[in-house]
């Protein structure tokens, strides 16, 4: 009679219920709804590629890129999370609010794209994990070289590279560019 | 038994008045043992009375003009029948009566499973007839073992009025029939080990899946009072004191029903729903075997 | 008749019954849902019963994101419901159809078929956020659903 032994330490216990509205904290690992860091994103776009549900979408336009999220597509399996390289998605700690109407959640940020040093047109961002990953050892040129925007630094290089040849090309092919 | 009397027994002490808050409060009682014998809170006091009320001001759906007109007066039936067996109980033993009444109270008990019954082919959904067929098998199954303790105590008393048996019965017979009524209570009240005319979440509601608003809120009534009725015609034959004054009578009278219905709940948390044939076994056997000992110590004892 | 009027805004709100209907989820969401009856949830605390018939319930709760052989069962369920009634949307998949969106077997999301009126945001949602969603969709309810 094992039954009667449990119903009746259930009766003399306090019930075990959250009194509502009283609740249960998630624990510390709880993968609520994603925001991302605009200051840290590069817009790479490994986010929306990673997603299985389509929950996040990046597209890039000149200037910008626009991302957008909607909590309601959300699967929270953390993908984006863990594999975004700026390290600039977080998931919250608790849930998120109830909602009225499909989309009400969702959420877009912009990531403007910062201006080149050398000829003020919009670059594309770049953070210092990501270049450690690929280059374990940078040189101040190179540094330099990474902030300018393609079209500079593909002359860069040119620049560099033809100055090794001995100088020739250059004038012929920036006679021919200009 | 005279009019004023009777009118009063229908409508204020055992009938309507007392009848359906108590039969809110079984309701609520039941619920509330439960989930505190499964480690809940459990439902507030008010529970019952205001899924009553929500239920009776919910918009009713339409219906062929036929079924809806048995689909509502099948519940009232059942709701009726129940005050009316609840007015016979003799709590106050010399309050009227009369020869014969157990027979009617027999009738009259039989209303609200007939009704449901009927209901459960009324309403034409697969659900509610399967509810309705083990509900018939069932209310043939446990008859027999409430019929034969009601006979063997009339035979004890040598009569058929209520308020003499439950004064005159003697105990040899009076206990086994006892044990046989409240063997029966369960699967009259479909609670659990004896649910399985109502099967919660296996055929839904069984017999009253699909009532909806009003209609189903008078079939929870009609259950309610079924509780106090049942429980009430329990404590009546169980506690004889002929001679107690009757604010004792009807206090005594409360305290047994209430404590059944606690009995019953905690029973019911401690079991585990039993097949068809199993419920049916128990009470072909065990039931018939206490009804038919009532039966024989009542003509066999000197 | 405003003493019977606030009395059943009162009993529509301590008397809400669910029914919950499963539109091709992954069982994730009906898993967290009758975690909320459990001892630790109970939400008959709040006099919520999960009722197996449409008939008797007050808000419908769907979880998935509406296949195309769950869709007919859907309109016929809420058709069922009596007024006033109230719809949940339990989890990302009646939202937006979530990872089975596109797919050609699927025919939500959920508002393409029914008014809906609460979402329940998660993946599954946590049970105190279907009691969260659930007590949302009572306050409608007193209010008279959108029957
Ligand atoms: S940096 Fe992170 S957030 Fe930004 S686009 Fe890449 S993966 Fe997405
Ligand atoms: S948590 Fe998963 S589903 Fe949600 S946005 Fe990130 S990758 Fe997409
Ligand atoms: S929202 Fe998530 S858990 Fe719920 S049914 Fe959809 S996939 Fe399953």
């Amino acid at each position: 009679m094992n039954i009667l032994g449990l119903i009746s330490r259930n009766f003399r216990r306090d019930p075990a219920t959250y009194r509502y509205p009283e609740r249960h904290v998630p624990a510390t690992r709880f993968r609520g709804i994603v925001r991302n860091d605009t200051a840290k994103c590069i817009a790479c776009g490994i986010c929306d590629h990673v997603c299985v549900s389509g929950a996040i979408v990046v597209v890039g336009h000149d200037d910008h890129c626009d991302w957008s999220y909607d909590p309601g597509r959300c699967t929270f399996c953390g993908r984006c999370v863990d594999l975004c390289p700026g390290e600039a998605l977080s998931q919250d700690g608790d849930r998120a609010p109830t909602y009225a109407r499909s989309g009400d959640l969702a959420q877009g940020e912009q990531i403007t794209y910062p201006a080149c040093p050398e000829c003020g047109l919009p670059a594309r961002p770049y953070n210092e994990r990501l270049l450690m990953i690929a280059h374990d050892d940078i040189s101040p040129e190179f540094r330099e070289r990474i902030k300018l925007c393609e079209r500079c630094r593909r002359r860069r290089s040119q620049t560099v590279l033809t100055k090794g040849l001995g100088g020739a090309a250059d004038t012929e092919r920036n006679a021919d560019g200009a | 038994m005279t009019v004023g009397r009777a009118l009063f027994q229908l409508l204020v002490f055992p009938g309507l008045l007392y009848a359906v808050p108590v039969a809110w409060l079984m309701l609520w009682m039941e619920r509330k043992l439960t989930a505190r014998l499964q480690g809940r809170i459990g439902p507030p006091f008010y529970q019952p009375f205001f899924d009553f009320v929500k239920l009776l001001a919910k918009r009713p759906l339409p219906r062929p003009p036929l079924q809806a007109l048995a689909m509502s007066a099948l519940p009232v039936l059942a709701v009726a029948g129940t005050l009316g067996a609840l007015a016979l109980l003799p709590v106050f033993p010399h309050s009227g009566g009369f020869t014969g009444d157990l027979v009617l109270l027999v009738a009259l008990l039989e209303i609200p499973p007939l009704c449901a019954v009927l209901a459960g082919f009324v309403s034409r959904s697969i659900y509610g007839e399967l509810g309705a067929t083990r509900e018939a098998v069932l209310s043939i199954a446990y008859s027999l073992p409430f019929l034969a303790a009601l006979v063997a105590l009339a035979a004890a008393a040598n009569s058929l009025s209520l308020s003499v048996i439950s004064q005159q019965a003697m105990w040899q017979v009076r206990l086994p029939a006892l044990l046989a009524l409240a063997l029966c209570l369960p699967v009259k009240l479909r609670v659990n080990p004896f649910s399985v005319a109502n099967a919660e979440q296996e055929i839904y509601a069984g017999a009253t899946t699909e009532f909806e608003g009003p209609r189903l809120a008078l079939w929870e009534l009609a259950h309610g009072l079924e509780w106090v009725a049942l429980t009430g015609l329990w404590a009546v034959l169980a506690f004889p004191a002929a001679n107690a004054a009757w604010p004792l009578r009807a206090v005594v009278f409360v305290a047994i029903s209430l404590a059944l219905v606690l009995v019953l709940a905690a029973v019911a948390a401690a079991t585990a729903r039993l097949k068809l044939a199993q419920a049916a076994r128990v009470y072909w056997l065990w039931g018939s075997a206490l009804g038919v000992l009532a039966m024989v110590v009542a003509v066999v004892w000197p | 008749m405003r003493l019977i009027d606030s009395l059943v805004r009162t009993s529509r709100r301590r008397s809400p019954w669910l029914f919950h209907l499963n539109a091709g989820s992954c069982n994730g969401c009906d898993i967290e849902l009758v975690a909320c009856l459990t001892p630790r949830y109970d939400v008959e605390q709040l006099g919520i019963r999960l009722e197996g018939s449409p008939r008797h319930a007050d808000i419908i709760v769907v979880s998935g994101p509406v296949t195309r052989t769950t869709r007919a069962a859907l309109e016929t369920v809420y058709a069922q419901v009596p007024d006033p009634k109230v719809v949940v949307a339990l989890g990302s998949c009646p939202a937006s159809c979530n990872v089975f969106a596109g797919s050609p077997t699927v025919e939500g999301p959920l508002d393409r078929i029914l008014p809906v009126d609460v979402y329940v945001p998660g993946c599954p949602p946590r049970p105190d956020a279907i009691i969260a969603g659930i007590a949302e969709a009572i306050a409608l309810l007193a209010e008279g659903g959108h029957a």
